[in-house]
């Protein structure tokens, strides 16, 4: 038998369950002794471990540079994936199995410093997968599609080379090829011929591209990276064939993309490929199985139809393994499977409606001329009858359906990165599982579960590794809850590969990092938020090193807002981390020096504020009041009060800063009213330049709504220094009143205008109220105009 | 040209209906005339034999052919949609495709009662000679269930949830019981129902869970696209404007473009530049309103006017369809008038026409 007769080319497309069956059953009959498949060759020791049965796909081999772990690349795979079919077939028939795809040196070292990762899914748009962002498959009318000029022959050709399905499927009189493909081929039972049929239309359609669209001009339509990169792989690929079958005396069986089958049956001098591969990039490359998500099969794709849908390729892959799978079977299960989704969406759904849905898939595809319902079949079906017409019902579970939150896993036996071994073990121990959709959880700090789970997602965040987003203030606001969202993404595996090189475990990589950040820390409040998160953590020693690296950068510091700012994150620690061990004597000491740093210099720092600066400095200023009164330390307070009093009587200090320093004596009832009032209206005397007056009322009224709402004493207060300005001085005023009041919300005000009718003799709202002091009334109703104008409410229509 | 102010889809397309029947070699369920195939094709226009069928309905063919298959399956059809989305006119052509037939018709209305649906009886025949099938009054219902043929309800929802009732023995059991006589009518094959209903308007009633379960729902939805829209209006116009035997006029693609622009901008409550934010008026402003609103200017312009469809033969009709509250809708016509269409280039004519008008 002649030597290529021996090699036997199957042409499919990546994650197709009707191609995925039909090439098993091809491959028993075929019995190959090697079986070829279009993949990294470094990945080729990982094979062997498909036959485990702890590995669940979707899984994806891992390919990463030992020394830059960031360069990396995800070769993903389904269970419904021909190639991962075909590896677990080589596998249980114990055949040599091999990749034969361009080795990944290549990519990875195209792949420059810091630049992201991407999948070899997304490069591969010279293969048979659709172009989605191509989005229109109209060239023809529009040869200038393109900077360079092409013939509408040209054209024409660049159009089948761009989509080579969507022009299949256009002499085929569809206008989507992904979904004519699908319905052809993935979604119908096929014999083992129907890979001679794949060849047969690629052949032809690739002979076409390329006697429309010379070679030379593919290169300057894709860029000269994309064309040699092709010629490359389809290079090393024949070479792989060729070897092969020089080795083994039997039929070879190569599994690659359809698009790839016409050019491997060419015949091209071995040292014309070899001079192609010459000058290989020298990398120590990595591979390792990590665990995949349906999410990230389905992504830049949505959701709808065909490849778009991981969930219903899994349901027709299942069905069609079943013994007795047929349309009715196909139909029925995937109407079970929406009905038990749209069930927990608080709908009814009765089984006599399932049994409609059945039918009317099963009479929609033999209206369409399919003899198995399809995705679209189905989904008219089911929103027609169970959900009433209303597709948005179906929306509603349309992503647990259609995508599915499936995660693989991989199994024990095959080598995985030990931060990643450690990760899987703590996961199995807390009873957390890696989902791909959002989960959302509770743990109770009380409970060692509970912390043991809030510490492993918080060393986690340390390392990059964002599994879980801790949700709102329910985190340590003195609460022994905290609420968190799980949704695992594969990406972590890289990050957990990089992270290796902190440590081999959870715990030492994350106190490893932590110490990096903040060696290379200078912002106080990123080592304090640095320090909070390592308590979080339980990482002690290294929350230690930082506290220390903390208080070193701290002494040196000259700018009391940074200083404030890392106040706050320690004080929260310190009072309502009782859940952890703290290392309260060094915290404590830590921020009590922070304290006493600020206290000595607030009034200077207050000085010669602008804009944003002025505005971090009200917040650093406000945040660092509540956390020393949350500290609650006597002394610390009262040097705290009296750097307060040194800031509301200091003229060269920001008037909005005096006002609201003002105002926290007032509250703490350190400044009597008369005190006050007097503050009151040397900050608004007509020789204080009116937008340092402005500015100052706004300090001291900040978020102060609702407390002129209930605080009498305030209101009459503000009321009486009011009511004793001139009437010149009142009118200058005014304009700054008006602006100091804007901050309230409209309610507070018309609230507010209420409560000073009130103090007038009469509600504001009911006129008809009559009173004794009928004169002082009128002159209220005169004033009423006036008001209204200087609290912003014009209450035309109530 | 027919006597007859309108003829039945069954009619108007008879040569249609011939040829596809003739070129049909596909299984056709029990008592239909076309296969479902031939029937989508009559609906949404093609190819047959040679011949070309025109498009009865623009938009999805995925919903036709939902419907279709619905009906091929024996279960009840309901078509739902906001007025004036083309529920009635498609549910013609699909009665008049499947059986030949789409006059077996019932109106419902609040007033419509059991009678109307079931039977009703000659109260001379039967005071004279006692209950007997020939005292019996036949609904369309009834006799629709005799002939195979399909019977269309319009607007289902419109009457009393009690008398809607009346249908789901009809529905599942395919039988109408007739207790005076102790018999039963039992339906031919072919039989079915086939009904509209407004889901946003006033005055309907909310059909039983009961019955809802016996119908497929397919929700004809507003066009997506404006030129979708005006493509339908246009071929619309043309055919009712014949029908009617309207004066010739000059082709008013440019006043229809308009009419869907200021209709889909008070729909959507926005410009289409999605810039500006706009109140809507009270009505649905539908594509079978902007229709009319066409049809009115054309008689307009050719009977007083130039024999152009203008903006002065548009403004008054426009008015009417948008204005159906005299108060808040004239309010929001006139905000309309002075933030949209006041500035916009090319509009003046119709700015000036309909302030002349409001």
């Amino acid at each position: 038998m002649a030597k290529l007769d021996r090699l036997h080319l199957f042409g499919i497309r990546h994650h197709g369950p009707g191609c995925a069956r039909s090439l098993v059953a091809a491959l028993d009959e075929l019995d190959p002794e090697v079986v070829l498949i279009e993949g990294p060759p470094e990945a080729d020791g990982v094979i062997q471990y498909v036959g485990d049965p702890g590995m669940r796909p979707p899984l994806a081999l891992l390919l990463y540079d030992r020394k830059r772990p960031g360069a990396s690349f995800f070769d993903p795979f389904a269970e419904y994936s021909p190639e991962w079919q075909a590896m677990r077939w080589a596998v249980r028939n114990q055949r040599t199995v091999r990749f034969i795809d361009l080795p990944a040196v290549w990519t990875l070292a195209e792949q420059r410093e810091g630049e992201p990762e991407r999948e070899r899914e997304d490069e591969d748009d010279d293969e048979v997968e659709v172009d989605h962002e191509e989005g229109d498959h109209d060239h023809e009318g529009g040869p200038g599609s393109g900077p360079l000029e092409l013939s509408e022959d040209q054209a024409t050709g660049w159009t089948i080379r761009r989509d080579p399905l969507g022009s299949l499927a256009k002499v085929a009189g569809h206008e989507d090829g992904d979904a004519w493909w699908s319905q052809l081929v993935e979604e119908q039972r096929h014999a083992p011929s129907l890979f001679a049929a794949i060849e047969l239309a690629l052949t032809v359609v690739r002979e076409a591209a390329e006697e429309l669209l010379d070679e030379r001009l593919v290169d300057r339509l894709t860029g000269p990276g994309e064309a040699r990169r092709e010629r490359r792989r389809e290079a090393h690929m024949r070479l792989a064939c060729g070897k092969a079958l020089n080795e083994v005396e039997g039929p070879v069986a190569a599994v690659v993309g359809a698009w790839h089958v016409p050019a491997l049956r060419r015949r091209v001098r071995k040292s014309d490929d070899r001079a192609l591969l010459r000058g290989a990039p020298r990398l120590k490359v990595e591979a390792t199985w990590i665990p995949w998500t349906n999410t990230r099969l389905a992504r830049g794709t949505g959701y709808g139809a065909g490849v778009r849908s991981p969930g219903w390729y899994a349901h027709l892959w299942r069905t069609s393994g079943s013994p007795d799978a047929g349309s009715e079977a196909l139909a029925t299960g995937w109407a079970v499977r929406a009905a038990r989704l749209v069930r927990e969406q608080g709908r009814v759904v009765s089984t006599a409606g399932l049994i409609e849905v059945t039918r009317l898939s099963l009479a929609l595809a033999a209206l369409r001329d399919v003899s198995t319902p399809g995705f679209d079949d189905l989904q008219d079906a089911l929103v027609a009858t169970v959900c009433g017409g209303d597709d948005r019902l179906l929306a509603g579970v349309a992503e647990r359906l259609y995508v599915g939150d499936d995660v693989g896993r991989v199994g024990s036996r095959a080598p995985q990165n030990p931060l990643q071994v450690d990760l899987e073990k703590q996961q199995r121990r807390l009873r957390l599982k890696p989902t791909a959709l959002e989960t959302p959880i509770s743990v109770d700090l009380r409970s060692n579960a509970g912390l043991a789970k809030s510490t492993l997602l918080h060393r986690l965040r340390l390392l990059d590794v964002p599994w879980g987003r801790p949700e709102g203030a329910g985190r340590s606001r003195g609460t022994f809850r905290e609420k968190w969202t799980l949704q695992w993404q594969p990406e972590f595996a890289v990050a957990l590969a990089e992270a290796m090189a902190y440590g081999t475990t959870v715990a030492t990589a994350a106190a490893g990092k932590a110490l990096e950040t903040a060696a290379s820390a200078t912002e106080l409040g990123e080592l304090a938020q640095l320090v909070r998160l390592c308590l979080h953590a339980d990482l002690e020693a290294a929350a230690k090193e930082v506290i220390a690296r903390l208080q070193a950068l701290a002494s040196a510091a000259s700018d009391i807002v940074p200083l404030m700012e890392a106040a706050a994150p320690l004080v929260e620690v310190l009072r309502y981390g009782e859940a952890r061990n703290t290392p309260e004597e060094a915290l404590l000491l830590l921020v009590r020096s922070l304290a006493a740093q600020v206290s000595s210099s607030l009034n200077y720092g207050c000085r010669q504020l602008q804009d944003e600066a002025l505005k971090r400095a009200r917040r650093a200023l406000d945040g660092m009041d509540r956390t020393l009164a949350l500290l609650d330390e006597e002394p610390v307070l009262a040097e705290w009060v009296r750097a307060l009093t040194r800031l509301a009587e200091d003229d060269q200090a920001m008037p909005m800063l005096r006002g609201l320093a003002t105002r926290r004596l007032y509250d703490r009832s350190l400044l009597d009213e008369e005190a006050t009032a007097s503050a009151f209206s040397r900050a608004l005397s007509p020789s204080i330049p009116p937008a340092d007056s402005s500015d100052w009322l706004e300090g001291f009224l900040a978020e102060a709504g609702q407390v002129l709402l209930f605080d009498d004493a305030l209101r009459a207060l503000i009321d009486d220094w009011l009511a004793g300005l001139g009437g010149d001085v009142f009118l200058e005023l005014l304009p700054m009143l008006r602006r100091a009041f804007s901050s309230l919300e409209a309610a507070e005000r018309k609230l507010l205008m209420s409560r000073l009718g009130a103090l007038a003799g009469r509600e504001v709202a009911d006129p008809a109220v009559d009173t004794e002091d009928e004169a002082g009334l009128a002159a209220f109703d005169r004033a009423l105009p006036l008001l209204e104008a200087i609290l912003g409410w014009t209450g035309g229509a109530p | 040209m027919t006597e007859q102010m309108r003829l039945p889809s069954e009619l108007l397309f008879t040569e249609e209906l011939e040829t596809l029947k003739a070129a049909d070699d596909r299984v056709r369920p029990p008592g239909w005339q076309l296969s479902p195939r031939a029937v989508v094709t009559f609906v949404m226009g093609g190819v047959a034999a040679g011949a070309t069928i025109s498009a009865k309905y623009l938009g999805n063919r995925r919903l036709i052919e939902t419907a279709v298959a619905t009906l091929a399956t024996d279960r009840a059809l309901l078509l739902m949609g906001v007025p004036g989305t083309g529920k009635s006119w498609v549910a013609e052509h699909l009665a008049a495709a499947i059986c030949g037939d789409s006059q077996r018709l019932i109106q419902c209305t609040a007033g419509t009662d059991e009678n109307q649906i079931r039977y009703g009886w000659n109260y001379a025949q039967l005071l004279a000679h006692g209950p007997s099938e020939d005292a019996l009054v036949r609904s369309p219902m009834m006799t629709g269930m005799t002939e195979g043929r399909i019977v269309r309800l319009e607007e289902l929802t419109r009457m009393g949830a009690d008398v809607q009732d009346t249908l789901i023995t009809i529905l599942s059991e395919k039988t109408l019981p007739i207790p005076e006589l102790d018999s039963a009518l039992h339906a031919a094959r072919g039989f079915n129902v086939l009904a509209t209903a407004n889901n946003k308007d006033k005055g309907v009633n909310d059909m039983s869970a009961a019955l809802k379960r016996r119908f497929n729902v397919v929700v004809l939805p507003l066009p997506s696209d404006p030129d979708e829209e005006a493509l339908i209006i246009r071929k619309r116009v043309a055919d009712i404007g014949v029908g009617l035997q309207l004066p010739e006029v000059a082709p008013a693609d440019r006043e229809i473009e308009r009419v869907v622009t200021v209709f889909r901008e008070l729909r959507e409550g926005r410009t289409l530049n999605g810039k500006l934010a706009l109140k809507s008026p009270t009505g649905t402003l539908s594509v079978g309103e902007a229709i009319s609103v066409m049809i009115g200017a054309w008689a307009q312009a050719g009977h007083f006017g130039e024999g152009t469809i203008d903006a002065i033969a548009l403004a008054p009709n426009l008015l009417g369809a948008i204005v159906k509250d005299p108060v808040a809708d004239r309010v929001v016509l006139q905000e309309y008038l002075e933030s949209v269409v006041r500035d916009r280039k090319g509009w003046r004519d119709l700015y000036n026409a309909i302030r002349d008008v409001l």
